[in-house]
């Protein structure tokens, strides 16, 4: 018996931190230190305690009816009443018995008083629980299974703590990603690993340490989170930070015996005792377990406190229900008896639905209310979830709502979740009871007022994408099979788009790469592509529940961006991939439906220069923030483009990122300005220096200048209202000049040849602006007209490698071609054609030597993914090229043809430019096979220094 | 013994809560200011729950300063408010928290800053 306030307790007790009387020398300093952290920590925690009461009392509803000076009166009125009462007498007492300072008579008083009380459930609890399990006493069995932990391999446990961490660690790096970025992998592996320790072999009450450090370490991710949300809730935090201490432990506990009982075929009735012993143990039960009701919630009616005190006394008067009150509330415990008596309750008196709400505790006893088949629980939310719907109030989740049936659906999921395994079980059984504890804090969350219960869930969120994870990423959600039946059903054409065609990512792939082609669609809500893989039950409602809630919040995100867009006039124009490949690929390949764009690559374009110092009215939303998206400088293409990203909601600097760097930083909405795509500007000077090129295996030929862009463009106008309407450009015009001639390059490009008329080269005919309708209706024919020339091609090189762009009909190598890195021969056949904007070629050394960098670029980031090179002609190029173009084939058994192409006026019809959409000439073909006929004008003088100067080497 | 986490309900009410937590090794100057804090808490509780209790069952307008401490006494026992329970149970309550508290301590919990109501 305590005395004098220094009581000697046996190790049993458990004292935590009394570390110096029981540890080695040599580790006494480090001990020392761990036991200061310790008693820090204590002191902080007690004097928390403290202030949170006074300011619990203080904010208590007693003095609300009273205002100013009253108010304060009023309240000292009632304390000093309550201490007149002995109160503070009283706590004097409870803190001597507390602290064990109290003399062995009053204390055993006390202790005696305690267990005659109604209320004094924990020691009557206790008292209980010596009862007999079996041949054993509880605390007999309760020892039974601490020698089994402690038996247990502490190299395995350590092991597979390490794993839980592994899988926690996995969903942590993912940041705000959503389930798709999960390194699903990584926690298979994990798991793998945990299988291979052989813990199988391991009895099951060894979970209970597993899944208590589980539970610590998504107890500290639960702290980090809860960190980063608003002050608002830090007050909620300090009201309840103390208890959710002790609920994550309970969870833990909870959940190891769930996991372990799972394994035996849920012996019930055990696991209960178990469970009930541990958590009197470690005093969980005594702050707020179970269902409790809400007297503060509005609509509780003195009829329902009446309601409910009746079943308190009822409860309580009866052997094996817990039942106390705890602040006032009256607060069910955890066992089974309850829960239905409870739902009898509830049946009863429909609208006491409106008054329950549940701690976590008891949230995350529905899964293992559910893993051990009883039918408690899941009563009583049936019967919660049929008042809430007669009460036509939908159990919403954050961002939508859940009807009846898919809310048991899902309880029922979980409850008939069994997947092979002892760890597997065990984190089945975690993710199972913390999606039945965010289901049921989906109810919670409308009709609680207590935001607590929110976050408790909240907290949980990483550890349940990890479970789930890790069992679910085997499943094709329902959800996902809806999304892939989706299509473009708002017409917008963008954000239901099934997304971007792909480059091919192998040589063969000739363009059907994409996502559609492929038969994988994307989802319109997280622009990602979902696996497809083996289906299996207990895959989908971990992973249902989980993408569930990460569609919400993209559903909110982009809600939030579409109101950005409105406000600051913009167009809301669709979500980007959100992994670094897809977006980059989206960007380079984006095809918009959206006539206003040209329905073209726009993007792709922009990188590669046809809009030279044009600025591409498009923003962008990273992490809620917005930027707009401007071409940085011009220095090629692929891993050289770097874009300028000027934020538009704060004036912070702008900076420069290359494309890899804007997919890393995951943007995910873009927008279109209202006034138009495009408009035109001076270059900017910018206050950066010009961005360095990065390594790469092509580097941009020395001594070459940089190319003049679109001088005829500096001179121009600035932005145009009206340059979504180009039609009303006056060819000639400084307007025509201006943004519209800038397009020129694209429309000769894409749209049709120049025309054989008096137009400049680069000058679009006052027809062509009205051709961004037309360019995507005629977008068919070209394709067909690609895929004849490649079948042409493919004939006259069979053992070539095909692809179709739209900047290049046809790239053709030879399958020569060489693996990264190596500078050199490309291909032996090296042919080339002109035809018009479109050109065919494989020279040999292409980056170095063969052509003349200012009029070709190498894309060679699309090189280094598909395997092809794809050679880009900027501005006015192609005319330059059509006069200085020298077509080679160097192989090495004869000498390399040369093949000067037209030296035509640029205003000339191309020698072998086809109509829009019409198939190749057959003369094109006989150049493309190495025919000189059909374009045999030597190249003007003028132009040949710098084929003589770079020459081949 | 073996170290067993199973804490024997009878030791748990009779140990000294510095034991109890690991804190049998302040000062008795750091115990007797932390006493102090744990009184306040307990109190701030039981007069909070008392509270409640009055406001549940309608009495906080019936509540008069004028009251003595033996009609205050009596007060609590004619409406059937059992304050020597409440107090017990929050006294209980708040040990199995502290104790919950400092097991938690030991496996590295940490007490943030931030979150200082104090503070």
């Amino acid at each position: 018996m305590a005395e004098g306030g220094s009581v000697p307790v046996e190790a049993s007790l458990n004292s935590p931190t009394d570390l110096s009387e029981r540890v080695p020398a040599p580790e006494q300093g480090k001990l020392e230190k761990e036991s200061k952290r310790r008693q820090r920590e204590l002191q902080k925690l007690i004097l928390r305690m403290a202030a949170v009461s006074e300011k619990q009392l203080n904010r208590h509803s007693h003095t609300e009816r009273f205002a100013g000076d009253k108010k304060a009166e009023r309240r000292e009125e009632i304390i000093q009443f309550l201490k007149r009462a002995g109160i503070s007498a009283g706590v004097g007492a409870a803190v001597a018995f507390l602290l064990g300072t109290a003399a062995p008579v009053a204390g055993a008083g006390i202790a005696g008083g305690i267990i005659g009380s109604n209320i004094g459930r924990l020691l009557v609890d206790w008292r209980k629980n010596k009862s007999k399990i079996g041949d054993q006493t509880v605390v007999e069995r309760e020892h039974a299974l601490e020698d089994d932990v402690v038996k247990f391999n502490r190299q395995a446990v350590g092991k597979l703590q390490s794993a839980a961490k592994d899988c926690l660690s996995s969903v942590l790096n993912s940041g705000e990603a959503g389930p798709e970025s999960l390194d699903a992998k990584k926690m298979r592996t994990a798991a793998t690993r945990i299988k291979k320790e052989g813990l199988g072999q391991i009895d099951r009450s060894a979970l209970f340490g597993f899944i208590d450090k589980l539970t610590e370490v998504q107890q500290q991710t639960s702290e980090a989170h809860i960190q980063s949300k608003s002050k608002e809730l830090k007050g909620i935090r300090r009201k309840w930070g103390w208890s959710k201490f002790g609920a994550s432990l309970a969870g833990g506990l909870l959940f190891g015996g769930a996991a372990a009982e799972g394994m035996t075929h849920f012996q019930h009735s055990d696991l209960m005792e178990k469970a009930q012993s541990v958590l009197s143990e470690r005093g969980i039960e005594m702050h707020g377990g179970g269902l409790m009701h809400q007297p503060g919630v509005e609509g509780m009616t003195a009829e329902n406190a009446r309601i409910w005190n009746g079943i308190y006394e009822h409860l309580r008067g009866h052997e094996g229900h817990n039942v106390h009150l705890h602040e006032g509330e009256v607060v069910f415990d955890v066992k089974a008896p309850d829960l239905d008596s409870l739902a009898d309750a509830v049946e009863e008196y429909p609208q006491l639905a409106n008054n329950i709400a549940t701690t976590q505790q008891a949230q995350e006893l529905l899964g293992l209310s559910n893993m051990l088949g009883q039918g408690g629980m899941e009563r009583l939310l049936r019967a919660l979830a049929d008042k809430v719907e007669q009460g036509q109030q939908a159990m919403h989740t954050m961002g939508g709502s859940m009807t009846k049936e898919a809310f048991l659906h899902r309880v029922a999921e979980v409850a008939e979740t069994q997947v092979d395994g002892y760890t597997t079980e065990a984190l089945v059984g975690v993710g199972a009871g913390i999606i039945a504890n965010e289901l049921v804090d989906n109810i919670t969350t409308v009709r609680s007022p207590r935001d607590d219960l929110r976050i408790e869930s909240g907290g949980l969120k990483e550890l349940a994408e990890a479970a789930s994870a890790y069992k679910g990423r085997t499943a094709e959600q329902t959800q996902d099979a809806s999304v892939s039946s989706g299509g473009d059903s708002d017409g917008s054409g963008l954000l239901n788009h099934p997304g971007p065609p792909l480059p091919p990512t192998s040589p063969s792939g000739a363009g059907s790469a994409s996502g559609a082609d492929t038969g994988e669609l994307i989802s319109p809500a997280t622009g990602v592509k979902p696996e497809r893989k083996k289906k299996t039950d207990a895959d989908n409602d971990g992973k249902e529940v989980s993408d569930n809630r990460e569609d919400q919040r993209a559903a909110e995100r982009e809600r939030a961006a579409r109101e950005w867009a409105e406000k600051n006039d913009y167009e809301f124009a669709g979500r980007l991939p959100d992994d670094r490949e897809r977006f980059e690929r989206y960007l380079w390949r984006w095809r918009p439906l959206d006539s206003r764009t040209g329905g073209g690559k726009i993007l792709e374009r922009l990188a590669r220069g046809f809009y030279d110092y044009t600025q591409f009215n498009i923003a962008i939303e990273i992490k809620g923030k917005h930027y707009s998206l401007e071409r940085h400088d011009y220095v090629g293409v692929g891993s050289w483009t770097r874009f300028r990203l000027v934020p538009l909601d704060s004036k912070e600097k702008s900076q420069s990122v290359s494309l890899k760097k804007l997919a890393a930083l995951k943007p995910e909405f873009w927008f279109i300005k209202k006034e138009g795509l495009f408009s035109h500007s001076a270059p900017q000077e910018s206050t950066e220096p010009p961005p360095e090129p990065p390594i790469s295996d092509n580097p941009p030929l020395s001594g070459v200048p940089r190319p003049a862009v679109a001088e005829a463009y500096v001179e121009a106008p600035p932005p145009s209202s009206g340059s979504e309407s180009p039609d009303e450009s006056v060819p000639g015009s400084p307007v025509a000049a201006g943004p519209v001639a800038a397009l020129s390059p694209a429309y000769s490009l894409l749209d049709s040849p120049p025309p054989s008329d008096e137009r400049q080269p680069g000058e679009l005919s006052p027809e062509e602006p009205a051709s961004f309708e037309r360019a995507n209706a005629e977008e068919a024919a070209r394709e067909e007209a690609k895929i004849a020339a490649i079948d042409r091609a493919k004939t006259a090189f069979p053992s070539g490698m095909y692809e179709a762009q739209e900047d290049l009909i046809a790239i053709i190598y030879h399958e020569s071609f060489p693996a990264r890195g190596k500078r050199g021969r490309i291909a032996k056949d090296a042919r080339v054609e002109i035809k018009g904007d479109y050109a065919f070629y494989a020279p040999d050394r292409i980056a170095t030597t063969a052509f003349p960098s200012e009029w070709t670029s190498i894309d060679d980031n699309q090189r280094h993914t598909d395997g092809l090179v794809y050679i880009t002609f900027r501005s006015g190029e192609l005319e330059s090229a059509r006069r200085q173009l020298k077509l080679v084939s160097t192989t090495e058994e004869s000498p390399p043809p040369v093949l000067e192409l037209s030296t035509a006026p640029p205003t000339a019809e191309p020698v072998l430019a086809p109509a829009p959409g019409q198939p190749l000439d057959p003369a094109a073909i006989d150049v493309l096979l190495g025919g000189a006929e059909a374009s045999k004008a030597p190249a003007p003088a003028d132009q040949q220094p710098q084929d003589s100067e770079q020459g081949q080497s | 013994m073996n170290s067993s986490k199973i804490v024997d309900v009878e030791k748990f009410v009779d140990s000294d809560i510095f034991t109890l937590i690991g804190l049998s090794g302040l000062s008795d100057e750091e115990k007797s200011a932390l006493k102090a804090k744990m009184l306040q808490t307990i109190e701030n509780r039981v007069n909070l729950r008392l509270l409640e209790e009055l406001e549940q069952k309608q009495l906080l307008e019936a509540v008069s300063d004028a009251a003595d401490e033996e009609a205050a006494v009596k007060f609590f026992s004619e409406h059937a408010i059992p304050v020597e329970a409440i107090i017990i149970e929050e006294a209980v309550r708040y040990k199995a928290e502290l104790k919950t508290a400092a097991d938690m301590v030991s496996m590295g919990l940490t007490i943030k800053d931030d979150d200082n109501p104090e503070g």
